[in-house]
């Protein structure tokens, strides 16, 4: 009993005399904080500062640009369908760019199984805006996302072999001209820039493109939407571009 | 720099653009559906053999059919009306013919150019003709018209009510 009562009286005293060693902590003689206090030579982070304020000092108004679509006219050249497309884009403070795209879409083509022949040449207009989703918005490299609302109002023909009725005779002429119809589109955009030369860019965007509205006529929906490629509700569809800034 | 080069020139190879293919629907029967139906508005199994043949025409739609409750047949592509000749035969072999006239207006439709384009209707009027009950009881009653677009869709357009003995 004697011996258990030395020994917690030894670790009592042992406390107390560990403690004002704990309470006595370093005077700070600079009066900051203690968890704010700098030892040695401290560096001004002058890359990071000067890029803020490069950032900064972007103008609202940072450039236009043309740009004309390479992909469309290769395809025009060798595909059922293809289009001649350009672009005038704004750039607002490298983040923002509001876009106008217009073209004209062309098709003539035959299938040789059904040999039936759709053609139409008609303009398409597209406004969207992208936005440069990358970190560095002073390299002249942009990623975009972005979105359009497009439009086209077109006239097509189309005809083919007369259809005969095998059960009660006689056969109907298949030759339509200059039947009009009229699509609206809207398109989710994502796309790349890279600065080549000066002012000079090479670019490409990837499409998806979703029907809103589309006029029906009593001979079906047209083969061909230009500016949207093969009709259908949704369709895919992407440009490589030539952009110059002005 | 030159990452960025790379990444831009990169889908030139690859902008051959497609679009989702649009293939032909499966349903591509453009056909006139008829139901039969018995004075009570129930679907009726004929009891006598059915011909049907298109008036003006050496055409047999549909031949010696028996316990026929519904048919699909063919309409004309051009003509304002087609007859169909209904042609009931009895186990005794008495024959009795009556016909349904109908009206219609045609349009051509196109679908996509790797399918056949088809013809759809729409149906304007119905006429019919009732033989007389000592010459064959089974004979067409009335023509009710259901669905006056004949397309893909293989909706019933006509209920031909029968006078069953």
């Amino acid at each position: 009993m004697r011996e258990r009562i030395l020994r917690y009286t030894f670790v009592l005293l042992s406390l107390l005399a560990a403690a004002p060693a704990v309470a006595q902590t370093p005077a700070d003689t600079t009066g900051r904080p203690a968890g704010g206090r700098v030892r040695g030579i401290q560096y001004v982070e002058s890359d990071h500062d000067a890029e803020a304020a490069r950032e900064k000092a972007i103008p609202l108004l940072a450039g236009l640009s043309l740009s004309g679509d390479v992909a469309g006219l290769v395809m025009a050249a060798f595909t059922p369908y293809g289009q001649i497309e350009a672009a005038c884009r704004v750039n607002l403070k490298e983040r923002f760019f509001p876009i106008f795209e217009m073209g004209w879409g062309v098709s003539d083509h035959m299938d040789e199984l059904t040999e039936q022949h759709f053609k139409a040449n008609a303009p398409y207009f597209r406004i969207g805006c992208d936005y440069n989703v990358a970190n560095d918005r002073l390299s002249g490299n942009r990623i975009y996302v972005g979105a359009r609302y497009a439009f086209s109002s077109f006239k097509y023909d189309l005809d083919g072999p007369a259809l005969s009725d095998p059960v009660w005779g006689g056969s109907v002429p298949y030759h339509f001209e200059g039947v009009s119809a009229s699509s609206q589109w809207g398109e989710l955009v994502l796309g790349l820039d890279a600065k080549i030369w000066k002012f000079f860019h090479l670019g490409w965007s990837f499409r998806y493109r979703v029907r809103i509205k589309q006029k029906r006529t009593p001979l079906g929906q047209p083969w061909y939407v230009p500016g949207f490629g093969k009709n259908d509700h949704t369709c895919f569809g992407g440009t490589f571009n030539l952009i110059f800034d002005i | 720099m030159g990452r960025w080069k790379w990444l831009a020139a990169l889908p030139a190879a690859l902008l051959a653009t497609a679009c989702s293919e649009i293939d032909c629907p499966l349903e591509n029967t453009v056909a006139l559906n008829v139901g039969f139906y018995d004075a009570a508005g129930a679907q009726f199994a004929l009891s006598d053999t059915l011909t049907v043949m298109a008036a003006g025409t050496d055409s047999v739609l549909f031949n010696r059919g028996i316990d026929v409750t519904a048919l699909s047949l063919p309409m004309s592509m051009g003509r304002e009306a087609d007859t169909l000749l209904l042609r009931f035969t009895d186990i005794d072999g008495r024959t009795a013919t009556d016909s349904v006239i109908i009206g219609h207006a045609d349009n051509v439709h196109f679908e996509n150019l790797d399918c056949p384009p088809a013809v759809f209707h729409y149906i304007t009027s119905v006429r019919w003709t009732s033989h007389d009950a000592s010459v064959l009881p089974l004979a067409v009653d009335s023509v009710e018209l259901t669905e006056p677009n004949v397309n893909y869709d293989a909706r019933e357009n006509l209920k031909i009510y029968l006078r069953t003995p």
